[in-house]
């Protein structure tokens, strides 16, 4: 009987304070190498106005310049979805010592961040700033929108960002970072992109050994795949192992080949058409692909295992010189062969086609802009000095530590620019692993490098992406398929639309390639139609603001 | 004469289907073995193989280009030490705690007389269905001051009901109601009963709990990943895991820029050379501990107890 | 009428004394349990309320069966479940009686030493983590590389893409599984028999029992309770298959027959990050597996007398 009622007490607390706990619970925890406590509790105006009657904002920040606070006078948490091999981030420890700014880094690798955050959220224990490539654009709205769990940065950005705000000035990035309702929520992440992301490589050895020119038309390509196949091309004496033609398994693209008959689509199905987003899954010409490219299949010129293979059985056929062709983002992906100064054997498969309307879709015009790679969460005290850290981590040398190496240790100032060495070459194997790419910052962090900006290299890497580039560019859409926001109150609807759309979309798609239902049969291609609208088709295009291409 | 024909017959009978039966049985295990053994020879010698040539399919008998790398990544690590000795100490005083909440629980279940036995059980039951979830369960804890402590871990769900019931069901085969009446004539309490005949009595049935809650224990991750946030007290998985990056699409989502992409693969390469030798070394401790919970699986335990 | 009431309660209370020890021993567990499984219990409402995580549990909108609705009405359902469901039987039927069986092979097997090395080497795969289980799947069974089909080829046929062919995709789920788990799902009943006393095996012996009768007779009925407990409880989780092997094993062409209810609520929680959604789902699951579990629980007991409760 004792025991009940202790029981019943126990639970009379327990219900009491989760009436009052459900909520934010500010507790952040920093248990690391803070060297005082965190005297920001006083200092809580967010008020840009009172700045102009203190030394410091909000009584500890300086207004600009370095360091950012007094030494262990602020500190605030990071989640990101990361990982390091040394255990630290050389770069963090760098800013550390600029800003006196005290960071506790809370990494997990992506997909248990994924979890963590989940739970971080709902129970009001997140951190300061969360980042990486765990949150996405319904998040930004559902938290931030709607929620206020992450707070608008706009204003701290026009005060005190110089930086962060010649970036937004950029062509089109502030349009894209700016939420529905008029907020910019999130840290902006601008950097260099190709124009093309993934395309065809052909080898060129094999071109010569089977006597062949680099095909221009389909039916061309179509005769160099054969001759791949017939003949001992990769020049091994067995006139049997070639496969003409793979692509990398978790980038297929194949829809991308689309463009060959003027539908260049993207793993969506959609695609641009004279400016307008439009459906590519529906229409004649991606349908003249798929029967284009069945009839390759059929006649034992595609990669078998395309659909079931992983990226290792892959990567280990093309090491074993199996592949003529290959969809990939670059051909040292899977030709095993290490980059050097001189171009491999691996050429840039050209659009095919142009003559007659052939065109390949532009990923990029040049930049990619990544809105959901970092927030800062009420949680945090003086947001204002998280942003400058931020923006102090955008100045030229910063950039160039997270993106290469830190100053004076793997990059040098000459003259004008800056010049990068060969860490592998002259340093330590455990010199040159701490400050390898992954190690230097959590690289799904917000960093910034000027546009087109290089490093002086005596013997730089041929650029196999630019020759891409080059070669493509007369024949890409004008512009990449723009990115929109999802409204708000059909995130439900649009969520369950799309993951069935695609599905069904991609399935038919490997169907109809590997001839297992027959894409000339008119019924068979109306039934895959009816099958998608049934699937919510046009909704999901009226809400992507798309429409069907004849 | 002719009764000891017979009895030569059936003994010859029982002599040659026996033969036969005892054929098949060996023919089949050994079939089976063959089957389940070279998956996880495979696994070992591509544990010590160059990972290129394993997923090129030539690893087939032998390891192809020797290389104890994997190894030598996992243990250079001195969180997967420290996550070692975590694991065996939470496991150990986890088993401890669940022994002792399900041993007498499935006892008691397991009498008929106990009246409370439906009401105890459909007790249970429903949490095996019903759950409040992560968040309500985490604020509970939470506000036991319990988060960061070895005690998240092993508190909660400090009882399987699968476990126990497979207990209870145990309990009631082997330990009868008439040896306890026997004692209880003697003036032998329930207590009394419990500890001095029935566990003697029930080795089996402690080596099975000790062997599941351990290894149930020795694997688990995601509550250490929920609760603990100090890394120097993460249990040995989630180091583990930590250190696996094993999502491809990430690959896919996240490498945007060539440096990206060569990092990670890069990252991918660790991984691909580490993951045959994490298993290994994740599950020699129970391979290990495994004889010795077999030992109990003895003949004949209750025997002696009824007859005599 | 007061006195009988009286009665009764007197009863009670003499029946609660008799068993205090009894009850003692349940306590420790009871108490565990209540605190850590009951009181987090008000969180499943999360699935009745559009989920706020500022307002909390409480200060979130009911919305009722809102989310209910939108699973029934999502365009993947009968898909999922389908899928789900037949997975989930095929998977029970197959794999429940093999560790049976091969648990009563092993013990009468007669050479003790070769029956450990068996043991130890059966029970091991369920140690192989689920990611690797299936890159090992995949590769075993390429076409090019696989070693399956290096063995088919060697032997005069064709390569077959297993993992390109839909029809056999169930197949390999489920039979994938047998081979990982029956080892060590056989401990158990391994050690029930252990439990049966070798003179009830002599005595048949004597009367000219073959090896064979004594299974049939002796051994298969001595495990017969556990056996059926494990499968009423296995019955109890038809709908939750787990996502990750599914999830690893899927690829473009066998996504009619592996989406199942895990995978396709992972990816549609990729995009719309919805606590409540998910909770209703496993609610959902839930109750269809408790009401399976009712039934065949209550069958059980009609044709057996063994039941869970």
């Amino acid at each position: 009987m004792k025991k009940k009622l202790v029981v019943l007490l126990l639970t009379a607390a327990m219900c009491g304070s989760m009436l009052t706990g459900c909520g934010n619970s500010s507790d952040t925890s920093s248990g690391v190498t803070s060297p005082a406590d965190s005297t920001a509790t006083d200092s809580s105006s967010e008020d840009a106005a009172s700045d102009a009657t203190e030394d410091k904002v909000g009584g500890i920040m300086y207004q600009s310049g370095l360091p950012i606070v007094d030494e262990g006078a602020y500190s605030f948490s990071i989640f990101v979805d990361d990982s390091t091999s040394t255990g630290e981030f050389c770069m963090l420890t760098a800013f550390q010592e600029q800003t006196n700014v005290d960071v506790e880094l809370k990494y997990y690798p992506y997909e248990t961040a994924k979890e963590r955050l989940n739970l971080d959220l709902n129970s009001g224990d997140y951190a300061d700033v969360i980042g990486g490539w765990t949150l996405s654009d319904s998040m930004i709205l559902q938290y931030g929108v709607d929620q206020g769990v992450f707070i608008p940065l706009e204003d701290y950005f026009a005060e005190y960002c110089p930086n962060i705000s010649a970036i937004l000035d950029l062509p089109g990035v502030r349009e894209k970072m700016t939420a529905p309702d008029g907020h910019i929520y999130t840290i902006p992440y601008v950097c260099d992109d190709t124009t093309v992301s993934f395309s065809p490589y052909i080898n060129g050895r094999w071109l010569e050994n089977v006597g062949m020119s680099m095909p221009t038309t389909t039916e061309e390509f179509e005769a160099v795949l054969k001759a791949f196949k017939e003949q001992d091309a990769n020049g091994n004496g067995n006139a049997n192992d070639e496969i003409p033609f793979s692509t990398d398994p978790n980038n297929k693209s194949l829809e991308s080949l689309a463009g060959w008959f003027g539908m260049p689509m993207n793993k969506q199905g959609l695609a641009m058409i004279d400016g307008e987003v439009v459906y590519g899954g529906t229409s004649t010409a991606y349908r003249e692909f798929l029967s284009w490219f069945n009839s390759l299949y059929e006649q034992g010129l595609i990669d078998t295992e395309i659909f079931t293979q992983d990226s290792s059985t892959w990567e280990g056929k093309g090491n074993k010189d199996l592949y003529g062709v290959s969809i990939a983002y670059g051909s040292n992906e899977f030709s095993g062969i290490a980059q050097k100064p001189e171009k491999s054997e691996f050429d840039v498969l050209p659009v095919l086609n142009t003559e007659n309307g052939g065109i390949w879709l532009r990923a990029t015009n040049g930049y990619s802009v990544y809105r959901t790679q970092a927030v800062v969460t009420d949680n945090a005290k003086n947001p204002e000095i998280i942003c400058r850290w931020f923006d102090n981590a955008f100045e030229l040398e910063n950039g160039i530590g997270c993106n290469r190496g830190p100053i004076d240790v793997v990059v040098f100032k000459e003259g004008d620019g800056y010049r990068a060495i060969d860490t592998e070459a002259t340093m330590s194997s455990e010199d040159a692993e701490k400050v390898s790419w992954g190690n230097l910052w959590p690289q799904a962090l917000p960093k910034y490098v000027p546009s087109g900006f290089k490093y002086i290299e005596d013997n730089p890497l041929y650029d196999e992406k630019k020759a891409v580039e080059v070669a493509y560019e007369p024949n890409l859409t004008k512009e990449p398929i723009s990115s929109f926001w999802v409204d708000q109150d059909d995130v439900e609807v649009y969520s369950e639309i799309y993951t069935a759309v695609l599905d069904y979309y991609v399935q038919q798609q490997a169907l109809f390639i590997s001839g297992e239902i027959d894409v000339d049969d008119d019924a068979q291609w109306q039934s895959y139609i009816n099958g998608l609208k049934a699937l919510g088709l046009e909704e999901w295009l009226q809400m992507r603001g798309a429409v069907i291409a004849e | 004469m002719e009764k000891t024909i017979l009895k030569q017959k059936k003994k010859i009978k029982r002599c040659k289907e026996d033969v036969v039966f005892d054929a098949i049985l060996f023919i089949v295990l050994s079939v089976i073995l063959v089957v389940v053994a070279y998956p996880l020879y495979w696994v070992i010698i591509s544990s010590i193989s160059e990972p290129a040539s394993v997923s090129g399919g030539e690893v087939v008998w032998r390891p192809i280009g020797f290389t104890l790398k994997g190894y030598k990544e996992v243990f250079d690590n001195d969180s997967v030490v420290r996550g070692f000795l975590n694991s065996l100490f939470y496991t150990f005083c986890g088993v401890i705690v669940n022994l002792v909440v399900t041993l007498p629980t499935a006892y008691a279940l397991s009498r008929d007389r106990f009246g409370g036995k439906k009401v105890v059980t459909i007790f249970y039951m429903i949490t095996m269905f019903f759950s409040g979830g992560l968040i309500p369960t985490y604020l509970v804890i939470k506000s036991l001051s319990m988060l960061n402590s070895m005690w998240a871990l092993i508190l909660p769900g400090s009882l399987s009901v699968y476990n126990m019931i497979v207990a209870r069901t145990f309990f009631k085969s082997n330990i009868s109601e008439e040896l306890y009446e026997a004692a209880e004539i003697d003036g032998c309490t329930q207590g009394q009963f419990f500890f001095k005949v029935a566990l003697p009595l029930s080795s089996a049935i402690i080596a099975i709990l000790v062997l599941y809650y351990g290894v149930g224990h020795w694997n688990a991750y995601f509550s250490a990943l929920v609760y603990i946030s100090d890394a120097n007290k993460y249990p040995l998985q989630l180091v583990l895991r930590n250190i696996l990056i094993t999502n491809a699409t990430a690959l896919a989502q996240t490498a945007t820029t060539e440096a990206a992409r060569a990092a990670l693969r890069e990252k991918q390469a660790i991984i691909d050379v580490m993951k045959y030798s994490l298993i290994i070394i994740s599950s020699i401790p129970v391979m290990v501990l495994y004889p010795f919970i077999q030992k109990h699986f003895v003949k004949g335990v209750m025997v002696g107890s009824i007859k005599g | 009428m007061k006195e009988a009431a009286g009665v009764r309660k007197v009863n009670i209370i003499k029946k609660l004394k008799k068993d205090m020890s009894l009850w003692m021993f349940c306590v420790p567990g009871i108490i565990l349990t209540f605190i850590f499984s009951y009181i987090p219990m008000y969180g499943v409402q999360i699935a009745f309320r559009k989920f706020n995580a500022k307002a909390g549990i409480w200060g979130s909108e009911w919305v009722g069966l809102r989310y209910f609705e939108r699973f029934i009405n999502s365009p993947y359902f009968g898909t999922t479940i389908r899928n789900t469901l037949i997975l989930s039987l095929y998977g029970l039927v197959v794999s429940f009686p093999i560790p049976i069986i091969l648990a009563l092979m092993l013990n009468s097997f007669r050479h003790p030493r070769y029956r450990k090395v068996i043991q130890t080497v059966t029970y091991a795969p369920n140690f192989i983590s689920t990611v690797v289980m299936c890159g090992m799947i995949i590769l075993f069974l390429s076409p090019s590389v696989g070693i399956i089909n290096n063995i088919i080829t060697a032997l005069g046929g064709d390569a077959v893409n297993f993992m390109a062919k839909k029809e056999f995709w169930r197949h390999i789920y489920v039979w994938t599984g047998v081979w990982q788990g029956m080892g060590w799902s056989s401990i158990i009943y391994f050690a029930a028999l252990s439990g049966i006393s070798p003179e009830l095996h002599e005595a048949a012996r004597c009367d000219g029992a073959t090896k064979f009768q004594l299974i049939r007779h002796i051994d298969l009925p001595s495990i017969l309770p556990t056996a059926t407990i494990l499968l009423i409880m296995n019955c109890g989780s038809i709908l939750s298959i787990g996502f990750e092997k599914a999830y690893l094993l899927q690829n473009d062409l066998n996504l009619t027959v592996s989406e199942i209810i895990s995978t396709y609520v992972y990816k549609v929680g990729l995009i719309d990050n919805n606590m409540s959604y998910s909770t209703a789902i496993g609610l959902f699951n839930t109750l269809v597996n408790l009401i399976l579990l009712i039934i065949v629980n209550k069958t059980s007991d009609k044709l057996s007398g063994t039941s869970l409760w």
